[in-house]
């Protein structure tokens, strides 16, 4: 029997979407707030960027950062997290907390609550000075975000695969770094950013999700509609993504590193994304060629090739994209670009056997059936439904992924386009930002 | 069969030892899909050298553990992964400095896949082709390893920690020493660790104990109490430390300090030494804790980031505190953080200490979510002869008078190791 607990759906007098999932067997409630910002140009995406960094700094009430730390520490350590995301062309600035269940703790304050009022804090009262952030509270986020910026270089896996991102994608709003850049970042404040973000408030769809122990699901949402209160109108769409299906030009890039390994990552397109009839079949598409290590490529570069240790894909659904990541000798390059070239082929000429397509289906059964077992992936799950207009129940994702078909799968294979190579390889240049 | 009953954490935990030698943990998660085992071998990449009740003295190469790990995995016709695939269960393993571990998630299919996991673990074939196909893999995880600046930091700070203790070694070992590994070092490390009576079972998730226990006993019904008797040596590991400035250079964004201190008190009782890895971490959150001054003045100063981290690790025969950090201003950074080391038993604070506990028992809780996070921490606390669902007590029982203590004999004016990763130019 699937052990599984849906959302539950409310919206604040000032259109605030809540969705709560009441779950006792977690030890802790998780409470997340995404604000949802179109991916735009360089100057918008780097000024979002900032503005969690530059609240992360303090808040009216906690006018340090150190005073936010503390008041973190009373709360039995509760964990918050600050972040900026991109799910298709569309850049989410996050902000979460998790803290223990009540029932766990000796003390007389209703935690839970600490924790949503501490979030409100956070992002709906800041510390202003004069019209504007506390100028000392921007330099900090600015200095922050840039280094960060500049240390994507540093996991050299993941910088081949935004770089490969960014060639496969030139020219399309989903090549820009969630981060943005340093030019961007450079000008981020010249004009008000505080009043820049009283903007984003107003305007951009801002997704409460509460997972964890919370009985009286009507309290909590009352407890939010009273404390989450501010004037917001003309709300932007909860998505933005623009599908590109054609035009492709194939496209082979390279840069050289200090390192001892060869990093690559292979660029496809695929226009299937949640809301079309084939994404069931995309995502078995997927396992297929590479979400496993069952999988064609894995089998082949690794178990029966010995040329890699990790070679896998990943699928970005709400732009259509699927990379392929491996890291490699350089002398084995043009047998690896063959390997993959050959097995996209064997996909859409349907040379794939059915155990292939029957345990695909039943590890990713598997997936999606642990997914409900992890707080944190119960809402990344749910808000990429949310983004595509797709609020598929659990149940209905795992029946779907039963029935997908061979011909259906061969289908999506007809559609993938191989665009881009993008590399990393072992020599003396250095990369630039 | 022992059962208790954790009630201010809502656990339940049963543990039995088999006839066959194996031992069997159950944590009962009636409320999660997930059904998660881990088949836990008592060896790891420090145990490199035995001796056998002849008195015989094995070595083996470093990585030797790992490549074990991976060579398992190979050992017939067919695809071990497949097997689990099939089954819809999710496989994998990995090699620690004390263990070596094997484990599969499954919804459905439990039995079946357990029966899988102990059937490719426990046969092995060592097959020279295939050994030499497994070595390029390896050599290729190691290369990965390798451009990792945080794999590096730690990698470099062990080998200026110790002298002896293997653990200085990668646990992938290198490129060198697993071209060395053939069939018969493989044979001859599997005979002496891959017993029953040196593996724990651990299984997490919706599990009927009696069911389980049945089970395990009958499949293993034909196994006598096959008793190996070898003992483990490890190279006797002097004070102080080896290197105490070491420096490389990579292709990275900014400059990273990493500090190390070395624990090499060993205790024979050992829930002394589950109370020393405690204490060691929180005189550490007490000192560097972003609640307090010293973090904000060397953030202030542009002397670390976010990304300063700081723990004490507790391995079986020693531990040791890491201190990493991500400045351009190298030498200030170093300088500064040992000094507030060094001067931090003159502004102890009482309602420091007091925060500092309840953050430890807000992660505690926190880390009994993930099914694979409390299973490492079980296993880490099983070597050490403890039960991880006692250890609330014993934050509960600290006192602020035992943090200083082990602040004096950790830290005051202890030698240190510096490494230094500076940023190659063009």
């Amino acid at each position: 029997m699937l052990k599984t607990s849906k959302f539950y759906q409310y919206k604040t007098d000032n259109e605030i979407d809540l969705y709560i999932n009441y779950n006792s067997k977690f030890k802790t409630n998780y409470i997340h707030l995404d604000i949802i910002r179109p991916l735009s140009d360089e100057a918008e995406v780097s000024k979002n960027a900032l503005i969690p960094y530059i609240l992360y700094r303090g808040s009216k009430e906690y006018p340090t950062n150190q005073a936010i730390s503390r008041r973190l520490d009373q709360l039995y350590g509760a964990d918050l997290n600050v972040s900026v995301a991109r799910r298709g062309e569309n850049q989410i600035l996050r902000f979460s907390i998790e803290i223990i269940n009540d029932r766990y703790h000796y003390g007389s304050e209703n935690l839970k609550q600490a924790a949503v009022d501490f979030l409100y804090e956070l992002i709906f009262n800041p510390l202003i000075v004069e019209g504007e952030f506390k100028k000392a509270h921007i330099n900090k986020g600015q200095d922050f975000l840039k280094e960060k910026i500049l240390a994507m270089k540093n996991d050299k896996n993941n910088y081949v695969m935004e770089r490969c991102y960014q060639e496969m994608c030139r020219g399309e709003r989903f090549s820009l770094y969630p981060l943005g850049t340093l030019r961007g970042l450079k000008k981020a404040n010249c004009d008000n950013l505080y009043y820049y973000y009283q903007q984003v408030l107003e305007k951009s769809p801002i997704e409460i999700f509460a997972v964890g122990d919370i009985k009286s699901r009507k309290d909590f949402f009352q407890y939010i509609n009273k404390k989450y209160v501010y004037k917001r109108n003309k709300l932007l769409p909860l998505n933005n993504t623009v599908i590109k299906t054609g035009g492709f030009q194939f496209k082979e890039k390279e840069e050289e590193d200090r390192i001892n390994q060869t990093k690559l990552s292979a660029g496809i397109r695929i226009p299937v994304t949640r809301s079309h009839p084939l994404y069931f079949a995309l995502i078995v598409y997927n396992g297929i060629l590479g979400g496993f290590s069952h999988s064609k490529l894995f089998t082949e570069v690794r178990e029966e090739r010995g040329l890699a240790y990790y070679i896998n894909t990943r699928l970005e659904s709400t732009k259509g994209l699927i990379l392929i990541n491996a890291g490699i000798d350089m002398l084995d390059y043009q047998i690896v670009k063959n390997i993959i070239t050959k097995n996209l082929k064997e996909m859409s000429q349907g040379q794939f056997d059915d155990d292939s397509i029957r345990w695909t289906k039943q590890k990713l059964i598997n997936r999606y059936k642990n997914l409900s077992d992890n707080n944190h992936s119960i809402v990344d799950a749910f808000l990429l439904g949310l983004i595509n207009g797709k609020q598929d129940s659990l149940n209905y994702v795992i029946n779907s992924i039963a029935e997908v078909k061979k011909d259906e799968i061969i289908e999506v294979a007809k559609q993938a386009k191989l665009t881009t190579y993008f590399l990393l390889k072992p020599g003396s240049v250095q990369h630039d930002l | 069969m022992i059962y208790k009953k954790f009630k201010e954490i809502d656990e339940n935990y049963y543990e039995k030892s088999l006839k066959s030698g194996l031992r069997v943990i159950l944590i009962p998660r009636s409320s999660y899909n997930k059904k998660y085992a881990v088949l836990s071998v008592n060896v790891g990449s420090v145990d490199l050298k035995l001796k056998d009740n002849n008195n015989i003295i094995y070595g083996f190469p470093p990585g030797t553990a790992h490549f074990m790990e991976h060579i398992l995995f190979e050992n017939r016709e067919g695809s071990i992964i497949d097997d689990f695939s099939q089954l819809g269960s999710s496989v994998n393993a990995y090699t620690s400095f004390n263990n070596t571990n094997y484990y599969f998630n499954a919804t459905d299919n439990f039995y079946k896949s357990l029966k899988c996991l102990f059937s490719f673990v426990l046969n092995p074939h060592f097959d020279q082709n295939k050994i030499e196909h497994e070595k390029s893999v390896i050599k290729q995880e190691i290369n990965m390893y390798e451009d990792s600046p945080s794999w590096q930091s730690f990698h470099q700070l062990l080998q200026g920690l110790y002298y002896e203790y293997p653990i200085k070694y990668n646990i992938a070992g290198t490129s060198q020493s697993v071209d060395q590994i053939n069939q018969e070092i493989l044979q001859d490390f599997f005979n002496k660790y891959y017993n029953l009576d040196n593996m724990n079972l651990i299984v997490i998730g919706d599990i009927n104990h009696e069911k389980l226990f049945d089970w395990l006993t009958d499949k293993f019904s034909d196994f006598g109490s096959e008793h190996i008797d070898f003992q483990k040596i490890y190279p006797e590991e002097p004070n102080g430390v080896r290197i105490k400035k070491n420096e490389i250079a990579m292709s990275i964004s900014r400059p990273i300090i990493t500090l190390g201190f070395k624990e090499n008190r060993c205790f024979n009782d050992q829930r002394k030494i589950v109370r020393q890895d405690m204490l060691s971490n929180m005189v550490l959150e007490m000192i560097f804790g972003k609640s307090n001054d010293n973090y904000h003045s060397l953030y202030d100063k542009n002397l670390i980031d976010e990304n300063f981290t700081f723990n004490f690790l507790q391995e079986k025969n020693t531990g040791f505190v890491k201190i990493y950090g991500e400045t351009s201003h190298i030498n200030q950074s170093i300088n500064s953080i040992v000094d507030i080391i060094n001067n931090w038993h003159r502004k102890i604070n009482k309602d420091d200490f007091e925060i500092v506990k309840h953050k430890y028992i807000g992660r505690y809780f926190r880390s009994l979510n993930s099914l694979e996070a409390l299973s490492s921490q079980v296993i880490k606390y099983l070597n050490l002869g403890q039960n991880y669902f006692d250890l609330i007590n014993i934050i509960e029982n600290i006192s602020l008078n035992d943090i200083i203590d082990q602040y004096n004999k950790l830290l005051l004016d202890q030698e240190q190791v510096e490494v230094i990763i500076r940023k190659i130019s063009k």
